[in-house]
């Protein structure tokens, strides 16, 4: 995949830039359907978006942008990226997301952001210490649907697919993102899912998150708008969300026990 | 043959639970027996695996599996053997068991198993020829779950003897670097065969999003030709290995829509051309590898060659059915490959068709079972609108139809070009009856729709039972 960095609209402050960061090594399921959710709902708006695929060897300046997407990867990828990305002046992202800089880190990206990452061999390693929050890996995965209460200003309940092995704990300074109502969140324990700093966000929520929660993708383009426009309330022109609803209440029911009798004795065949 | 009486226990109750079963309903019986056998006794699969003392292929990967060993079935047949087979898709070690349970005087084996069970199968007793397709992104393999499954084929690999021919993809980077033992500093392993496509893929060319890094030293793999179906040509940019020189290659493809292709073989026995009447460049793939497979267990290439060309879809894939004068097609999309590949021979096909009236739309149902995986969200990994253009007649179905109509809203669609109908015989009722007379439509369908739909045309006698 090659960057399309040189696209001619870059220059036009009008424009709302994304940035994808490494879409092919930290591209694993589906989450790059954020990117296009923000891009479409923009378009939608007749908001002038532009999304830029930041490469492994570009050069990425976090002030430059409007919004920074970092997805999750398969672990060998993500160790790949992992040196480059902190390399990528760590400090100038987090005093980006200080000024205000919309940001979603999904599942691996999300545990990136945060100070440090212990794997399954004890090994402490650094995070990009953009979000207060600290990862461990812990015995199994934290797989299945989940759903979230978050904010009403983040479209109220959040809903998606969780498939973690780390155990994410919030520090001190960082909020949930929401209160887990089902599924595990951050570590399955004390029931808080994500973490928000600012305009950041990180979560572990797949399906991808923003289609099906679009309330969250509108305060993310919402945010963004607001930090360029120096304003403190932008209004979104309202859109038609049956669709994106309809998918929500789905997965929102999707039953994480359900078995059938048969299934139950080991008999599903 | 000194089986111990639990292990003849075993095997009796098993029989006794499929010719039960056989009794109540002529699909069922392809998991249950096997379950019921191993529950009396779990060492009865090798037990069973080792009666077979002929010809053994074993056929694993993320891709393919049943239509390349039913492939390697119509080859032995084709022979004068009688194999067994699982060709039924009951790939689990309880399907294995099952499927072994039916042998009576069968001296030959091609069996397909899932990527997990291969081990265990392997383990009891080693075939002569082991094909190995593809390691792609299946519900199952994320999170570097992929690379935990190479580490384990591989010290499988390193425990085989001579015996086995190991019959490789060269156009998976993941698979081809297993034909060597540590590092590709040495020759490959001595019992390797490759395949690999020598034809240039029609179909929109994307860089493969998995396997972009080497296997051997972690640097990124920089492409040359690349597949719609995954792979390509590929070579590292760090150490500099490359995809290996085939062994068997496909060199002509040409394709025929739905109705297959015109393939041309260059092997170590010679060339050869034929018709497949199977559609999709994924079943070109696989009908190479049944043929290197085949070859390498001394079937004749004029044999293999006869035997591809008679074949027929196996189950639930590309299988065709008639309803109100219109055929259907159904096609199990399960994972993004599958899924991808799917929509490709759709747009070949409409390609090929001069068409005057309206397009028939496309079925997707998309289940969110334990046997589809729990998590739906690879569907936005799939390139809809690249493959078949937005706003391509649809309808979407299953328990998670919103979510495939909300996917393609994003990917471009108009909301009301998309029916959303959750339950399958009437979503498929609806595109049937809104593709013309005469033509052709094509439901791509998750494991348990394809289950649940196919049992529905069986119960109103619209599809024929599988025995
Ligand atoms: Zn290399």
């Amino acid at each position: 995949m090659v960057g399309v960095r040189d696209s001619g609209a870059a220059s036009s402050a009008e424009v709302l830039r994304i940035a994808h960061l490494f879409p092919g090594a930290m591209g694993l399921y589906g989450d790059q359907g954020n990117v296009l959710a923000l891009r479409r709902r923009c378009e939608w708006r007749s908001i002038p978006v532009e999304v830029v695929e930041v490469q492994s060897g570009d050069d990425f300046a976090p002030a430059d942008w409007d919004v920074v997407f970092l997805g999750g990867g398969a672990d060998r990828d993500q160790e790949a990226v992992a040196a480059e990305l902190a390399g990528m002046r760590a400090g100038a992202l987090a005093e980006a997301v200080d000024d205000g800089l919309a940001m979603l880190a999904v599942c691996g990206g999300y545990q990136f952001l945060g100070q440090s990452y212990r794997t399954a061999d004890g090994s402490l390693l650094d995070g990009l210490g953009v979000l207060p929050v600290r990862t461990e890996n812990g015995p199994g995965r934290l797989v299945g649907p989940i759903e979230v209460e978050a904010a009403s200003e983040y479209g109220g309940i959040l809903v998606g697919f969780e498939n973690h092995g780390g155990r994410t704990t919030i520090l001190e300074g960082g909020e949930p993102l929401g209160v887990v109502l089902r599924g595990y969140g951050n570590n399955g324990e004390d029931r808080t899912e994500g973490c928000r700093l600012k305009n950041c966000f990180g979560t572990y929520l797949h399906g991808p998150v923003l289609p099906q929660n679009p309330g969250l993708a509108d305060a993310l383009i919402r945010a963004a708008l607001e930090r360029r426009e120096g304003s403190a309330t932008v209004e979104l022109a309202p859109l038609d969300d049956r669709l994106e609803l309809d998918a929500r209440t789905v997965a929102a029911n999707q039953d994480s026990r359900k078995k059938s009798l048969l299934g139950r004795l080991g008999l599903d065949f | 043959m000194s089986d111990t009486f639990r292990t003849q226990l075993a095997i009796s109750t098993g029989r006794a639970a499929r010719r039960a079963l056989k009794l109540i309903d002529p699909d069922r019986g392809t998991n249950l027996p096997g379950r019921l056998a191993l529950g009396v006794d779990p060492s009865a699969l090798r037990a069973m695996l080792r009666r077979i003392d002929g010809r053994v292929a074993y056929v694993s990967g993320t891709n393919g599996k049943t239509t390349t060993a039913s492939l390697i079935t119509a080859c032995l047949r084709g022979d004068g053997t009688n194999p067994i087979s699982n060709t039924a898709g009951a790939n689990l070690t309880t399907g294995l068991a099952s499927a072994l349970l039916t042998a009576g005087d069968a001296i030959d084996a091609a069996l397909e198993a899932d990527e997990a069970a291969l081990l265990k199968i392997v383990e009891a007793r080693p075939p002569e020829a082991l094909v190995l397709l593809n390691l792609s992104r299946d519900q199952l393999d994320r999170y570097g779950e992929i690379d935990a499954l190479m580490t384990k084929w591989r010290e499988m690999l390193d425990g085989l003897g001579p015996s086995t021919r190991l019959i490789l993809n060269a156009d998976d980077p993941r698979v081809a670097a297993l034909g060597w033992i540590k590092s590709p500093d040495a020759p490959p392993r001595t019992a390797v065969r490759f395949f690999g496509l020598e034809v240039e893929d029609p179909a929109p060319q994307r860089p493969p999003s998995d396997a972009s890094w080497c296997p051997f030293c972690e640097e990124p793999l920089e492409y040359g030709r690349t597949l719609s179906i995954g792979g390509g040509d590929y070579r590292c940019t760090g150490c500099g290995w490359a995809r290996p020189d085939p062994d068997y290659r496909l060199i002509k493809a040409k394709s025929a829509g739905f109705d297959g292709f015109e393939l041309a073989v260059e092997t170590p026995n010679g060339m050869d051309t034929f018709s497949l009447r199977l559609p999709g460049l994924h079943n070109a793939a696989n009908a190479l590898a049944a043929c290197a497979a085949a070859s390498e267990l001394g079937v004749s290439l004029s044999t293999v060659a006869k035997a591809l060309a008679e074949s027929r879809t196996a189950y639930g894939r590309a299988e065709p059915i008639e309803l109100d004068g219109r055929a259907v097609r159904l096609l199990l999309s399960k994972n993004p490959a599958a899924l991808t590949g799917s929509l490709l021979m759709v747009a070949e096909s409409e390609r090929l068709a001069s068409r005057t009236s309206e397009l028939p739309p496309v079925l997707f149902g998309l289940n969110d079972k334990t046997a589809d995986g729990r998590d739906v969200s690879w569907i936005w990994d799939v390139d809809f609108a690249g493959i078949i253009g937005a706003g391509h007649p649809f309808v979407a179905s299953g328990t998670r139809a919103s979510s495939v109509a909300l996917r393609l809203k994003y990917d471009g669609w108009p909301t009301d070009s998309v029916e959303v109908e959750k339950d399958l015989y009437p979503a498929l009722r609806a595109a049937v009856a809104r593709t013309p007379r005469g033509s052709a439509m094509s439901a791509l369908l998750t494991y348990t729709a394809m289950r649940e739909l196919r049992a529905e045309l069986v119960k109103r006698q619209l599809a024929p039972r599988i025995h």
